[in-house]
């Protein structure tokens, strides 16, 4: 079967020590990952990894049964980096409409087409009567779900996500969960994520990445393997309260 | 000012500063928008390589400086797309050098070797009338090339890694952006001069930035500000006899100065 992302053996550095070590990891068509582990355990490497943004040392990587750079235009991308121009003077509807922009849709490229998919994508976000404002004037919140709406734009057959919620209201938060489920039934999810109660009813299977990957099966997070994916002890809190990290009593 | 247009140098400089305004306004524009205001001046700064080498073969000297600024900002496209992080310090090395080779080509030049100092602080006044067509053809380029592009352009000026994972061929796009900024750079030479070229590409656009939402309507309101700055900059030097191109750049910076209180 031809996997959404297959990953061998992959290791990289950016200089001398690696960041990521001797990665395995197939990801399903339709599945629905979640991506664990600590600021700076290599999670937002991993992703540009898989879109062929970085070049690994060591091993294969495939997406979609192709090379990153070729099929890269088939996955809906929502950087993490927020450095941005925001004072860049670009409206709601523009952002959107860049999705549409480059390779994809190809062969099937009309201009009622795009006008459609972006006024779908920014009416499940919820940005329809935003569409005009600058993104200057949008709160964090706001601006985050018109990225989302335009990393959907793409159309794309794979949605990787990277900290979607950050600087998002705690009511978005269980929003986009819901419209992912939803995106789910017909394509693949990659998200990397801090909301370790929140995603654990909507995953499929969980990965948790610090240097080195482990994958479960199951959608289900349990404290020895957030033990594993964390350098400190993580509490396990119930669903849509953020977690907290303490640090080792005494 | 009406006055003095009876002088074909100043009708010249006038028809000169509306052409420019147009091409500053667009490319000014991507330049704020892309924060690389440094890049600029490397290049600007670097075309006094050009302008050596010109005198020293005998060519004429936009041609040869026109050229060399190209391929100075092909170069600073591919290395600064490269390598991120070294930016500053790559267009440091190259900003200096460019000015080295200039210095040692100008040396080198036997003979008269034409006024330098006009092209450190440029001389409006100088502009003919072969000038005035060569500014039209390159406005008419740049406007071809701007509109045809104006979706890509602001997708890899706003978002860069997104460009590249949607698949717009990203770095040709950007080399090209440069190329049309060096182009820019080197008529405004002209006008201003190296050492001002990039106050007056980056401050109408810094002004209009404020007052709009979209990147085409900051293009045409950089534009207006730029050919209001220099008919107004030229009437103060011919009124109070000084230089033309500083006088330009003073009225800008003031107006920038203004809407900062204002806005």
């Amino acid at each position: 079967m031809e996997y959404a992302i297959e990953m061998k053996g992959v290791s990289f550095s950016y200089g001398a020590t690696y960041v990521l070590e001797d990665v395995d990891l197939l990801v399903k068509k339709g599945e629905f990952l979640a991506i664990l582990g600590p600021n700076g355990g290599g999670k937002t490497t991993l992703l540009k990894l898989i879109l062929g943004l970085l070049v690994p040392k060591k091993g294969e990587i495939k997406l979609l049964g192709q090379s990153p750079v070729s099929a890269r235009h088939r996955v809906g991308y929502l950087p993490q980096e927020r450095d941005f121009n925001l004072s860049f003077p670009i409206t709601v509807e523009e952002l959107t409409r860049m999705g549409r922009l480059g390779r994809v849709g190809k062969g099937d490229k009309s201009k009622v087409k795009d006008e459609e998919a972006v006024q779908k994508c920014l009416e499940l976000v919820g940005l329809w009567d935003k569409r005009d404002w600058p993104i200057s004037n949008l709160s964090g919140g706001q601006r985050q779900r018109a990225f989302i709406a335009r990393a959907l734009a793409t159309s794309p057959e794979i949605l990787l996500l990277d900290e979607p919620t950050s600087n998002v209201d705690p009511e978005f938060q269980t929003d986009l969960y819901q419209i992912l489920a939803e995106l789910n039934k017909t394509i693949t999810i990659v998200v990397i994520t801090h909301d370790i109660g929140v995603i654990s009813s909507y995953v499929k299977s969980v990965a948790c990445v610090n240097k080195h990957l482990t994958f479960h099966e199951e959608g289900q997070i349990t404290e020895a393997m957030l033990s594993k994916a964390y350098p400190c002890p993580v509490e396990l809190v119930a669903h849509g309260i953020p977690h907290r990290v303490f640090h080792r009593h005494s | 000012m009406w006055e003095a247009l009876q002088f074909e140098f100043m009708r010249h400089a006038v028809v000169a500063s509306v052409l420019v305004s147009i091409l500053c306004g667009i490319m000014g524009t991507y330049i704020v928008v892309n924060r690389i205001s440094f890049i600029s001046g490397g290049i600007a700064h670097a075309a006094y390589g050009g302008v050596g080498a010109s005198i020293f073969l005998g060519i004429p000297i936009m041609l040869g400086t026109g050229l060399f600024a190209l391929a100075v900002g092909a170069l600073i496209a591919v290395l600064s797309f490269r390598h991120k992080d070294r930016v500053d310090t790559i267009i440091g090395v190259i900003w200096a050098l460019g000015m080295a080779v200039g210095v040692i080509f100008l040396d080198k030049s036997p003979g008269f070797k034409g006024d330098i100092l006009s092209y450190l602080f440029g001389n409006i006044l100088l502009v003919n009338r072969t000038d005035t067509f060569a500014l039209l053809a390159i406005d008419v380029i740049v406007i071809i090339l701007v509109s045809i592009f104006y979706k890509e352009f602001m997708a890899i000026s706003f978002d860069r890694e997104f460009a590249i994972v949607i698949g717009i061929p990203t770095l040709r796009l950007y080399i090209l952006l440069i190329c049309l900024i060096s182009l820019s750079i080197v008529t405004v030479i002209k006008i201003v001069g190296i050492l001002l070229v990039v106050a007056l590409l980056t401050i109408p656009p810094l002004i209009a930035e404020k007052f709009v939402k979209s990147l085409g309507k900051m293009m045409v309101l950089s534009c207006f500000f730029i050919m209001l700055f220099s008919i107004f900059g030229l009437q103060i030097s011919y009124k109070f006899n000084l230089p033309a191109g500083a006088c330009i750049i003073l009225v800008a910076s003031l107006s920038y100065l203004v809407s900062r209180f204002l806005k």
